[in-house]
């Protein structure tokens, strides 16, 4: 239960004026976007095969990207909520660089790496012959370095928020880290560990400039929704704003189910 | 003495802030008071492995394991129940924790719950339970995987006075047949009386007195253990209190309020006993008379006033307290 706010007035006309101003930019664009839609094409754009194709691959990779953002970031947020290791300060400033760090940077940088004659890409291809840049795999993995800091953010504050009382309950208990870990902070911790991944996949989904400098714009392989619409772009410009209708749905379909967890009772 | 292994609980700390060392005998209770700040808290930490320190049980040294290697169990001021479980799976978990299957470690647990009388809460999650209840369950937790070593830290101070009677005779019925330790934190004189064998008053960060609750009662080295454990605790029945008592009610008064006269006082103070003089000490200017008859009791009286009455141990006195002076301390239970 939130207590009433103390009566202090009526809020101030410029403070006021201003929010107004900020929200009606941030939700003209989408009105416009569905003002703009071709409704009469729609159907025959968004259900072409190219289209198709893409909303596939870009729902399959996102999901496998929060997947791996899952099993890699769980025990990298439980360590930096956690463990006071040498370092840590680092680390964590580390995993919010590709936060901000511009999407065509990180498809350089992934490039670098896993290209043809990069740190990982040269060994893996002289030992295996297998080429990861170009192919669905540095889709998914563009996508998880762009996901991941998201994910590893939120849910170290999820962690964080979970009283270690708690932890110290459970040891007095018998319970070791692994099953105070399993049976206690994970559990008190999923509403963190759900929003995080819906973030992951959000991000992943919106996936543009890693992808298409590391991935490239291969229809059926790497040719996600984002890119597609891009592509549509140069040629059909309703075919773009339809498409990007369909983004703005599935969008808007995920933050309706996971309001709850999401801006639920906090 | 010379016995090389100490049985029961040694914990010893040495910290800046604290250096106290506390034993406890097998099957005893040994209460540690002393004002905030003094480290009580970080003494059963220690015992716990959560916080750093030396301990053993038994001459087998557990300084180096962490806490889930130690056969304790723990209640702390605030229940810290798990809030994700019932309480059924929050006191079936110590016991899963140790290997038991889920299965049997429920069944296990619903049997505590029936001790603590509590069957009905089961299924129910800790935000439903009241105060009382929920420390009650803390309790069954601690005690559900049998550990040696039970710590509780301020279990009552959360509580409200009828919860924290019933919490306190549930306890006491399960101290009356445990074999293991008990560390008691406490700042309250009842819990001290009521279930300890031995005090361990703390003070600035050392231990100031060790002594069974009587011993310091007679003679409080520190003005706070005389304050905490220098208050005379009858049975409502025994007293006349203003308003209504009901049975099985703890009353209380301070020893500054108590009168005694050698002749059985005639004015207006409506509790009165006879007694004889057991000891009488005196520490900083005030003497300290307990009395002994069909209540202990203690009384604070100036020196003149022990010369005037010639209170010395042996000889025969009336104690005498007005009705007003008496605070109702506790609801029995119900």
């Amino acid at each position: 239960m939130v207590d009433a706010p103390p009566r202090l007035g009526p809020p101030p006309t410029r403070l006021v004026l201003a929010g107004a101003v900020a929200a009606a930019f941030l939700l003209l664009p989408l009105v416009a976007l569905v003002v703009a839609a071709p409704w009469d094409r729609l159907w025959s754009i968004v259900s072409a095969d190219s289209a198709r194709e893409a909303l596939w691959l870009s729902l399959w990779t996102s999901t496998i990207a929060a997947g791996l953002c899952l099993l890699a970031g769980l025990p990298l947020a439980w360590l930096l909520a956690r463990v006071a290791f040498p370092g840590r300060r680092l680390v964590r400033a580390l995993v919010t660089v590709p936060l901000v760090l511009p999407p065509v940077v990180a498809g350089v940088a992934l490039l670098s790496a896993f290209g043809r004659t990069g740190m990982i890409g040269q060994p893996l291809r002289e030992a295996f012959g297998t080429q990861i840049p170009y192919t669905t795999v540095a889709v998914i993995l563009a996508h998880t370095f762009v996901a991941l800091p998201f994910f590893v953010l939120s849910l170290e504050g999820a962690l964080r928020a979970t009283p270690l009382r708690l932890e110290s309950a459970a040891a007095t208990l018998g319970a070791t880290r692994w099953t105070t870990f399993r049976r206690v902070t994970l559990p008190l911790a999923a509403p963190g560990l759900a929003a995080g991944l819906v973030l992951a996949w959000a991000r992943s989904l919106g996936e543009f400039g890693a992808t298409i400098t590391f991935a490239g714009n291969y229809p059926g392989t790497t040719r996600t929704l984002p890119l597609d619409v891009y592509t549509a772009l140069q040629a059909d410009r309703d075919a773009a704003v339809a498409l990007s209708l369909v983004l703005l749905v599935v969008c808007v379909l995920v933050l309706v189910t996971l309001r709850e967890r999401w801006w639920g009772v906090r | 003495m010379g016995r090389p292994v100490s049985r029961g609980l040694a914990v010893t700390v040495d910290l800046p802030r604290l250096r106290a060392e506390v034993r406890v005998r097998p099957g005893s209770t040994v209460a540690v008071v002393g004002p905030n700040g003094a480290g009580k808290t970080t003494l059963v930490e220690a015992a716990a492995g959560t916080a750093p320190g030396r301990t053993s049980y038994d001459g087998e040294d557990w300084s180096g394991l962490p806490p889930y290697r130690r056969s304790v169990g723990m209640v702390f001021q605030e229940h810290l129940l798990f809030p994700h479980l019932d309480a059924r799976d929050n006191v079936a978990f110590g016991l899963q924790a140790r290997g038991v299957r889920r299965h049997g470690a429920r069944r296990t647990a619903e049997r505590w719950l029936s001790r603590i009388g509590l069957p009905d809460v089961a299924r129910q999650r800790p935000a439903a339970l009241s105060g009382g209840q929920a420390q009650r369950v803390a309790l069954a937790r601690a005690l559900a995987t049998q550990p040696r070593v039970l710590l509780l830290d301020e279990p009552f101070a959360a509580l409200d006075v009828a919860a924290g009677a019933q919490l306190r005779l549930l306890l006491a019925a399960h101290l009356r047949d445990f074999e293991g330790v008990t560390l008691l934190v406490t700042h309250d004189a009842i819990d001290a009386r009521a279930l300890a064998d031995e005090v361990v008053v703390l003070e600035h960060g050392t231990v100031a007195q060790v002594g069974t609750p009587a011993e310091i009662a007679e003679a409080p080295a520190t003005a706070h253990a005389a304050r905490l454990l220098g208050l005379n605790v009858l049975a409502a029945e025994e007293v006349v209190v203003p308003g209504h008592a009901p049975p099985g009610t703890l009353v209380t008064f301070a020893p500054s309020a108590v009168t005694l006269t050698v002749d059985e006082p005639a004015g207006s103070a409506r509790n009165r006993w006879q007694g004889v003089v057991h000891t009488a000490v005196e520490r900083d200017g005030i003497v300290r008379v307990h009395l002994r008859g069909a209540h202990d009791l203690y009384a604070d009286v100036t020196p003149a006033a022990v010369d005037d009455l010639g209170l010395e141990p042996g000889r025969a006195a009336w104690a005498s307290v007005k009705a007003t002076e008496v605070t109702v301390l506790a609801d029995g239970p119900t």
